[in-house]
């Protein structure tokens, strides 16, 4: 008979702490013309911009909520603070940011992860960037990286960014893109210029801490030919009883011959919904990869899209889902190979416990110019409890007989065998389980950077424990 | 005419995929009067395109249907406790509604084939399969018409140790689509399926399969896998293919594996090197894919039917 063992919840405290907001910095709630006037007002956008939120909201007044995927009857957008004012201006100096933001970042670890290992780092709290800086060498070599707001205003980057914004990701996508058109606010504008290779990763870190709000951050980049990026973006929130919203929207453009790597740890509270969409436009020769990592959140819905539009183009993704007690995790990725000889390869692990729901869906389609393209997909679930479930919900749509599209998935649990043979070599059984998990999830920590593969083993490990019984 | 919506994807996805449900149009249908042929042990019964087949023997009940106006029909299958009952049903014609029922109470046997060879129209067909204790239920399905067919497979384990298999094969050109959805639902422990579809596009025929084992919760120790092999023969062939897994229980295994595309290099520049040309290579394995599902009709006359009417020599 299995024998059960019984431990206490999980601490989460390193992520889940706040600091007191001032009300008068909240817009109200809801999401209304008056509403998108008053942020579009504060932000002081172009003309161009106003209009594109006006008609952003119009379309999500008419637009439907989606008919699949997780329950987000929890979610009233009318409910929802689309808008808080920064309590100070963009700060490239450290040390002018206000104490409570400055003591949220250094508790997440952020300044000593831009000093040991990154070549430049944004930090938004809540609607707002605080904080932007860019190794000089880096600035040097003509890449920029700012907040999206400066970068519409300056004039050398101005045409850029509007002749770029939402193209990829329109309002008329789905619903929560078109609440996103409306009130966006913050994100991060990066320009590779052509054959520069920028070695260590750029990262951009997104903290909620109001309670009851959204987050509607826009992430712009574009990758010129011969370019390298890597970008790193990880986000987190305190928990509130309130429902929490997270609707970014993130724009690649990879140029030719190029790669942009985009890694996502995201660990946001276990009382948001994370509605987020990501999109990537790969070039000729050029290749896109995404890493990531879902641990937090109430409700996800997350299918990072890669259209290889350029002969040869490449997209990796290989993504872990880790749900665990009240989660409803529905992650994946979408493929559209559009160019002949492009190849993709999707790679997921999922894990479920404590009744957490995951679900891998994806998409594979192989236009008819796709001559000579392959495509492999493989997912694998594992299942800690019975009062768990995890979904694996496929599609490939294949348009040309000259392509090869490959797919195996698999389900199961944590094997007793391998349990058993930890056991023998000294390991309880939450530490054998723990190290299998791991082991599980080592797809995605070895394409991490070594600080950021830890902060997954930890997460892995904090989700972990209780999971025995 | 009527439009009916058929084979709802379990779970919902993607909309722009286009593969939650089925919409097809119907013509007014006349209740067909299938032909049946029982042997010993096994009775047959009914009347206005209702026909009841009951009993308990190896040899093969089979049923005609073939109709020179769209009909409709409705077919029951029931063997008892520890017996065994063989059907197999030839539709042919020009398609119409057919509905098929199985119920294999404990440690009852049921192997059903159906061959769909309609000429023109649209068939839309369902089977429908309940399973107790230690029952199991054998599927194989051959398209080789030339109209538009929708099928929808669902079958219950319902009972400890049920197994289902099945092998669904499919040649589709010109024009010709399939919209086929299997769904093994696993309620009995240590309850096992396998689902295995081999089939060849040319032309610009379509096809979509959607394949769902469900494990639902208390389905402990249950054991699931499918697969799909596709070869496209034509630039203007599609394919769709939507392997779910559901699962609401820990202690099971689960796995689905799909080719879809070209034959591999190497197994062609073999196949030239001995020979043979490309095209005749591709349609030497388009056969090769067909026949893995046709080689599994035990029932002497069925088989010697399809053989003929895909051309293809006994002796080959």
């Amino acid at each position: 008979m299995k024998e059960k063992t019984q431990v206490a919840d999980v601490d989460r405290s390193l992520y889940d702490f706040r600091y007191k907001e001032d009300e008068r910095d909240r817009l109200n709630s809801g999401i209304t013309p008056e509403i998108i006037r008053e942020i579009s007002k504060e932000k002081n956008d172009p003309d161009w911009m106003l209009e594109f939120r006006l008609r952003s909201l119009d379309i999500f007044n008419r637009t439907e909520m989606p008919v699949w995927g997780p329950s987000i009857e929890g979610l009233n957008v009318d409910n929802i603070v689309a808008y808080i004012r920064p309590k100070s201006r963009m700060n490239s100096d450290w040390d002018n940011v206000p104490d409570d933001i400055k003591n949220t970042f250094e508790r997440l670890g952020i300044p000593q992860a831009e000093r040991e290992s990154l070549a430049g780092v944004g930090a938004q709290y809540d609607s707002e960037l605080v904080y932007h800086n860019v190794r000089k060498e880096v600035a040097e070599s003509g890449v920029v990286y700012t907040d999206l707001e400066s970068a519409m205003h300056d004039e050398r980057y101005a045409e850029l960014i509007r002749s770029h914004f939402m193209k990829l990701v329109p309002p008329t996508d789905h619903k929560f893109a078109a609440l996103h058109g409306a009130v966006w606010s913050g994100g991060s504008f990066v320009y590779v210029p052509e054959g520069v290779r920028l070695e260590i990763p750029l990262q951009s870190y997104f903290r909620l801490n109001a309670r009851g709000a959204g987050q509607f951050e826009h992430t712009l980049i574009i990758v010129e030919d011969n370019a390298y990026l890597h970008f790193i973006e990880g986000c987190s929130a305190p928990k509130y009883y309130e429902a929490g919203l997270h609707a970014g929207c993130v724009e690649l453009f990879v140029g030719k011959n190029s790669t942009l790597r985009y890694s996502t740890i995201e660990n946001w509270s276990k009382n948001m919904y994370n509605l987020n969409t990501k999109r990537a436009i790969v070039g000729e020769g050029s290749k896109v990869e995404w890493v990531s990592g879902s641990f937090g959140s109430h409700v996800s819905y997350l299918y990072p899209m890669s259209i290889l539009n350029g002969r040869g183009a490449r997209a990796e993704f290989t993504g872990i889902t880790f749900a665990g007690e009240g989660q409803n995790l529905d992650t994946g990725a979408k493929i559209v190979h559009n160019a002949p000889d492009t190849s993709s390869y999707i790679n997921t692990k999922s894990i479920s416990k404590s009744g957490g729901i995951s679900t891998f869906r994806s998409s594979v389609t192989i236009n008819e110019n796709a001559v000579g393209s392959k495509s492999a997909v493989s997912c694998e679930s594992l299942m800690l409890d019975n009062i768990s479930r995890s979904d694996t919900i496929p599609v490939m749509d294949i348009r040309t007989d000259k392509a090869d599209v490959g797919h195996e998935a698999r389900i199961g649990r944590i094997s007793d065998e391998a349990v058993f043979y930890l056991m023998s070599r000294g390991l309880d059984e939450q530490a054998a389980k723990a190290m299998i998990v791991s082991g599980f999830a080592d797809n995605v920590s070895k394409e991490l950077p070594l600080e950021y593969a830890v902060e997954m083993n930890n997460l892995i490990k904090l989700e972990m424990i209780g999971s025995i019984g | 005419m009527q439009t009916i919506t058929v084979n709802r994807l379990p779970v919902p996805t993607f909309g722009h995929a286009g593969v939650n449900h089925k919409e097809v149009t119907l013509p007014e249908l006349a209740a067909a009067s299938p032909v049946a042929a029982v042997p010993s042990g096994v009775a047959a019964a009914g009347s206005e395109g209702r026909l009841e087949i009951s009993g308990d023997s190896a040899d093969y009940a089979r049923i005609d249907q073939t109709v020179s106006s769209p009909a409709v029909s409705e077919f029951s299958l029931t063997v008892p406790k520890n017996g065994q009952l063989n059907t197999a049903v030839y539709y042919g014609g020009c398609g119409g509604k057919t509905a098929v029922t199985v119920t294999v109470p404990d440690h009852g046997r049921v192997k059903l084939i159906e061959v769909f060879d309609c000429e023109e129209g649209q068939t839309v067909s369902s089977v429908n399969a309940e399973l107790g204790d230690g029952a199991s239920f054998e599927l194989i399905a051959v398209y080789i018409g030339s109209g538009s067919t929708a099928s929808e497979v669902k079958v219950s384990l319902n009972g400890r140790g049920a197994v289902f298999s099945s092998a669904i094969g499919y040649s589709l050109d010109n024009s010709s689509t399939l919209d086929l959805a299997l769904t093994a639902d696993h309620f009995g422990k240590k309850s096992l399926s396998d689902i295995s579809v081999r089939g060849v596009l040319d032309g610009s025929s379509r096809k979509t399969f959607c394949g769902t084992i469900d494990f639902k919760h208390g389905s402990a120790g249950a054991k699931g896998a499918e697969s799909e092999d596709v070869l496209l023969l034509d630039e203007r062939a599609r394919n769709k293919t939507v392997p779910l897994i559901l699962c609401a229980e820990e202690d099971v295994e689960g796995s689905h594996g799909a080719s879809v595309g070209r034959l591999d290099d190497e197994q062609v520049f073999y196949m030239q090197s001995r020979g043979f040309s490309y095209e005749r290579v591709y349609k030497l394995m388009a056969e090769a894919k067909l026949m893995q599902v046709i080689g599994r009709i035990d029932d002497e006359q069925t088989y010697r039917r399809v053989l003929k009417r895909i051309g293809r020599n006994e002796d080959e």
